[in-house]
């Protein structure tokens, strides 16, 4: 195994620990994203306890967007509890007919929808090494924790509604969230990375505020030079400006049905997200051009509202000075923000 | 005729709410209170009633405040966001007969009924049986 795949063994490992019946906002989740030729796949297996009904445990759900010729598509797959094995340790789990494992230095990715919109396998290994922020603090006492391999190579083949597209050196991002928190509570992020073709710089931008972005609880601009991370920009080295808002004329709205809850094509994604880091000699600018919107509407665990996570397509912009090198790169690139 | 399937799936999402989230089924029948909203589905009429702690699914036994007609292929397209409310409306696809109070308080009785459907384990499952039929 390649020391990147050690390091990304250790890092990434399945948390799921024991329910707390007192709690019962555990959440966990592995995300992917790969971008190869004209298509961006966002994956996303989740496991989340339900607030509602001890009896069930957990949810269990495989999300997939596709964004192809310039229009989203995709589902959100529940998986019954007698469907799911997922244990603590090594990234071994199979939610359905998806399995992701951790092998020989690199993920093992097996996606089969039952509805046929897609199946593939993927295999992605890591480019960049691992960062981790854990215990982050969010507005309700419980800590969120995030792990990210920012850049892997994509191989393998992906049949969308049948058509098989070969994937090969593609593009691929993975995170890992885990924690004690409940969808509706006053929080909300906002999230997106650059992996330039042809450039040893990978960057990542993450921040989390209060609900109504009225305070920046953490915020945080990575940087890695081929396999290293060479900044980390923190919290009072950032700051964060949001220009205007994005004005989509159709946004896909996942699950559908959630479409009758939350109708309203009016967002408050902003058409730019400009991130300016600063500090000890290093300098950085960021923009994101937002271009396209999906939706992911998730009920909220303690009252009726809901909270929509918005897939945002659009373009990266960044340039600055790290450790006395020079850099400027553009990339299209898939930024997440939460909004209510 | 059988039943059309729209009413099963209404009927066992009300029987669903009621047994696995009865927060929701109370609420469920807080919001609706002494409103009596028909449903008219290829030809066989259902009504929301609200008794004792719960709403239940009947055939209606007098003329109700707020009629609601429309068709199942109409259904499965908002079901998968293929249309909007609005424009199943506009298209005369689905049909709202009733004073404007009315129709406000079924809308709000329609979105907390929503809510709890999403939020219910049988939910996901019933939807899914019921999109199986004819787009």
């Amino acid at each position: 195994m390649t020391q990147l795949g050690t390091l990304a063994r250790i890092a990434d490992r399945l948390r799921r620990p024991a329910p707390d019946p007192n709690l019962r906002t555990h959440k966990e989740w592995l995300h992917f994203c790969v971008q190869h030729a004209d298509l961006d796949l966002l994956l996303n297996v989740s496991l989340s306890d339900d607030p509602h009904d001890p009896d069930l445990g957990e949810h269990a759900r495989v999300a997939v967007l596709l964004r192809q010729g310039g229009a989203w598509r995709g589902e959100i797959e529940t998986v019954p509890p007698s469907e799911v094995m997922a244990y603590p340790g090594p990234i071994h789990l199979r939610l359905g007919q998806t399995e992701v494992r951790f092998e020989r230095g690199g993920w093992d990715i097996d996606v089969a929808l039952s509805s046929g919109l897609l199946r593939g396998q993927l295999r992605l290994e890591p480019l960049t090494r691992p960062a981790s922020v854990h215990n982050v603090r969010g507005l309700d006492g419980h800590p969120i924790n995030w792990t990210v391999v920012p850049r892997c190579r994509c191989d393998g083949w992906l049949e969308i509604e049948g058509r098989r597209h070969p994937v090969h050196d593609g593009r691929a991002y993975h995170d890992h969230n885990w924690g004690a928190f409940a969808w509706g509570r006053n929080f909300a992020w906002e999230w997106g990375y650059a992996l330039p073709e042809a450039s040893p710089w990978t960057t990542v931008f993450a921040r989390l505020n209060t609900r109504g972005h009225t305070r920046t609880l953490m915020q945080l601009l990575f940087f890695w030079r081929d396999d290293q991370l060479v900044r980390a920009f923190r919290d009072a080295e950032i700051t964060v400006h949001r220009h205007g808002l994005l004005r989509a004329r159709r946004v896909l709205k996942l699950p559908p049905v959630m479409g009758l809850i939350a109708p309203s094509l009016a967002t408050d994604v902003p058409a730019c997200i400009e991130v300016i880091a600063r500090g000890w000699g290093d300098e950085a600018t960021l923009r994101f051009t937002s271009r396209d919107v999906a939706q992911v509407i998730l009920p909220n665990d303690h009252d009726l509202g809901v909270t929509i996570i918005h897939e945002v397509e659009g373009s990266v912009h960044a340039e600055g000075s790290v450790q006395g090198e020079r850099f400027a790169f553009e990339t299209t690139a898939v930024f997440e923000v939460l909004g209510a | 005729m059988p039943e059309p399937r729209l009413h099963e799936l209404i009927a066992a999402s009300l029987d669903a709410l009621h047994d696995e989230l009865p927060a929701f089924s109370t609420g469920l029948r807080r919001e609706l209170g002494e409103l009596t909203a028909e449903l008219v589905c290829a030809g066989t009429r259902r009504v929301a009633t609200a008794a004792h702690d719960r709403v239940h699914w009947l055939p209606p036994t007098g003329p109700a405040d707020v009629v609601l007609t429309t068709d199942e292929r109409t259904v499965r397209a908002l079901l998968l966001g293929h249309t909007t409310l609005a424009d199943a409306v506009w298209a005369g696809r689905l049909d709202l007969k009733g004073p404007v109070p009315e129709l406000a308080q079924l809308h709000d009785v329609l979105r907390f009924y929503l809510s709890g459907m999403v939020r219910s384990r049988s939910g996901p499952d019933l939807v899914a049986a019921f999109q199986e039929g004819p787009a």
